[in-house]
């Protein structure tokens, strides 16, 4: 998504951010393995929302954070999905959550929010490079800060659904 | 040189970007191929491939590793008169154009950005070894 000159992206806007997001994350699947996604639905969560949260078995967490505005974006899968994804990147079945796929994770977390802080950053944003964090645990859920709006993308893929999810609060 | 006689050396911290550009050089016939998890690692794997008279003839390094990153890696291979003609492919998901810069300033013979796709590195590496002399026979 091409950035208009000087204007920066209303943050509250969660279509227009979904749809960067979803960008992000379709040109890295493109780019290493020559598929398409497909945009499934945007839920905003807020307040209660947050409460109400899917259940994922592997989430990779990164920090979207400018001097003065904070945020975290995230990408979660089920055993089910993953799995093939992995095993697509790799050329290998991947069959378990291991340290390899934690590994891969992180750096798909790491690649996709490479690409998202640049087209933020088109925008008039400062947002910087952050370290990534992988949480795993069956049926885990990912919450967020009672004061942030948090995004999530549902994406599908060839193997099944995953969850891009996009939060700030100060904005 | 002939391609698929090229020993590469892969400097990464993430397993999934090794594995990925193995898988690359695989496809060009490339199977001399070796991997270190950080900077550090890879050095000391140039600096014993350099005693032992086996040299590599490509590296692809990470710019963000533990233990030492890759532009201090570059630094270092660079510094040495021994590997200085060295050709590093600096790997990142850093798009700043800063980095870019820095790291052709520091000798880096090119630079990828993640995410990447096959027809962008096999194009790097056939012209990086293209222009790398044939290896003496032993």
């Amino acid at each position: 998504m091409a950035a208009e000159q000087g204007s920066l992206l209303d943050l509250s806007r969660g279509d227009q951010l979904c749809q960067i997001v979803f960008e992000c994350v379709n040109e890295t699947f493109y780019q290493m393995t020559q598929t398409n996604l497909r945009k499934g639905q945007v839920r905003v969560f807020n307040t209660e929302g947050s409460l109400i949260n899917y259940k994922h078995d592997i989430s990779g967490i990164i920090g979207v954070v400018q001097d003065d505005l904070e945020g975290t974006f995230s990408l979660s899968f089920s055993s089910e999905t993953v799995f093939p994804i992995l095993s697509e990147f790799y050329s290998k079945d991947i069959k378990k959550i291991d340290d390899r796929a934690i590994d891969s994770v992180a750096e798909l977390t790491n690649v996709v929010y490479g690409l998202l802080k640049e087209s933020l950053n088109d925008y008039g944003y400062g947002f910087k490079m952050c370290l990534p964090i992988v949480v795993m645990g069956p049926n885990h859920k990912v919450f967020s800060p009672l004061s942030a709006t948090k995004w999530s993308q549902e994406i599908h893929t060839n193997h099944g659904t995953f969850w891009a999810e996009l939060l700030f609060h100060n904005f | 040189m002939n391609i698929p006689e090229a020993k590469i050396l892969l400097v990464d911290d993430f397993s999934m970007v090794r594995a990925s550009i193995k898988n690359i050089l695989k496809d060009l016939g490339i199977t001399n191929i070796h991997e270190a998890k950080d900077g550090q690692q890879g050095l000391d794997m140039l600096a014993e491939a350099q005693s032992k008279k086996e040299p590599f003839d490509l590296v692809f390094c990470d710019w963000n590793m533990p233990n030492m990153s890759g532009i201090d890696m570059l630094k270092e291979v660079k510094s040495r008169p021994e590997m200085s003609d060295l050709p590093i492919v600096m790997v990142t998901a850093e798009r700043d154009r800063a980095n870019v810069v820095q790291a052709l300033k520091q000798g880096a013979k090119d630079y990828v950005v993640k995410p990447f796709n096959k027809a962008q590195i096999s194009k790097k590496i056939e012209r990086i070894l293209m222009q790398t002399p044939a290896r003496a026979s032993a």
